[in-house]
C-alpha cells in the first residue's frame, strides 16, 4: 500500500494500465526528473507491482496486476459486505411498500 | 496492529421501529443475518451471536456480542472473525427517522489495516479497482 500511496507512483500505475511503456515515455509524462522518476519506479518495483524487461538499451515497465487486484479486492470487503446487506434491507421494505 | 472504520449508509422507507425489528430477526429476509448457512443470535445486552456464511466455496464464522440494544434508535456489537484477525472489532447501526423513512448508518469500528483503511476513506478505492480491472490479467 505504501508503493501506491504516493500520487507520482499511482500516475505510473495509471499509465502502465495502458500497457507496457518505455521508461523515458513514462518519465516524459511528469515535470520531474527522469532520475526521480526511476526512484519511484524502483519503489513499485520492489513492490512487485510493476516489471521491468531490459532489452539492450531499452527499458520496458509492465504493470504486474495481481498483487493491485488483490488490494482492490480487500479494501473493498467490508463495505461490498454491508452494502449488500443494506441493499437487501431497502429493497425488502420498498417491496412491501409497493404491496396493496 | 493498525485499524480503521468503515461506514456505510442507507434511507429505508420504513419506520425505524419496523427498521430495527427486521434487523435483529434471523428469519426476516430483509436482516443482515438472513441466507447464513448458520446463524445464532441473542440480541440482548451480552447476549452472544455466531453467524456462519458461505463465501468463495467456503464458510466463513462470525462472533460477537451486543454491546447495546436500544430499540429502535441504537444497535451495538462485537464482531470478530478470520477477516478482522481475531481482533474485535465493533459494528454500531443508528436508526433515525427521516420523514417517512429511517436513515440507517452503520459504522463498522477497528477493522485491521489502516493503509487499506485510508486509501478507502478518501475514495481512492474506486480508481484502484478500475486500474485493476483495466491491467491485464
Amino acid at each position: 500500500m505504501a508503493a501506491i500511496s504516493d500520487p507520482t507512483r499511482c500516475a505510473i500505475i495509471g499509465r502502465l494500465a495502458r500497457g507496457p511503456a518505455r521508461i523515458s515515455d513514462v518519465g516524459a509524462s511528469f515535470t520531474m526528473s527522469l532520475t526521480g522518476v526511476c526512484k519511484h519506479v524502483k519503489v513499485l518495483e520492489a513492490s512487485g507491482l510493476v516489471q521491468r524487461t531490459r532489452r539492450g538499451r531499452e527499458n520496458t515497465l509492465e504493470l504486474t496486476a495481481e498483487p493491485l487486484r488483490e488490494v482492490a479486492r480487500w479494501i473493498f470487503k467490508y463495505e461490498r459486505f454491508w452494502n449488500a446487506r443494506l441493499d437487501r434491507l431497502e429493497e425488502f421494505f420498498a417491496t412491501k411498500q409497493g404491496k396493496p | 496492529m493498525d485499524l480503521t472504520d468503515i461506514v456505510v449508509a442507507r434511507a429505508i422507507p420504513a419506520p425505524p421501529e419496523n427498521v430495527f425489528d427486521v434487523w435483529i430477526d434471523p428469519t426476516s429476509p430483509g436482516g443482515p443475518w438472513f441466507g447464513a448457512e448458520r446463524t445464532i443470535l441473542n440480541p440482548v445486552v451480552d447476549g452472544l451471536f455466531y453467524f456462519a456464511v458461505k463465501h468463495e466455496g467456503r464458510t466463513w464464522p462470525h462472533y460477537g456480542r451486543f454491546l447495546r440494544v436500544d430499540r429502535p434508535r441504537c444497535l451495538e456489537y462485537t464482531w470478530v472473525s478470520e477477516a478482522t484477525k481475531g481482533v474485535e472489532s465493533v459494528v454500531a447501526v443508528t436508526f433515525e427517522p427521516r420523514g417517512d423513512q429511517t436513515e440507517v448508518t452503520l459504522r463498522h469500528s477497528g477493522v485491521p489495516d489502516d493503509d487499506m483503511g485510508r486509501q478507502h476513506k478518501d475514495g481512492r478505492t474506486w480508481v484502484l479497482s478500475m486500474l485493476a480491472e483495466r491491467s491485464p490479467k
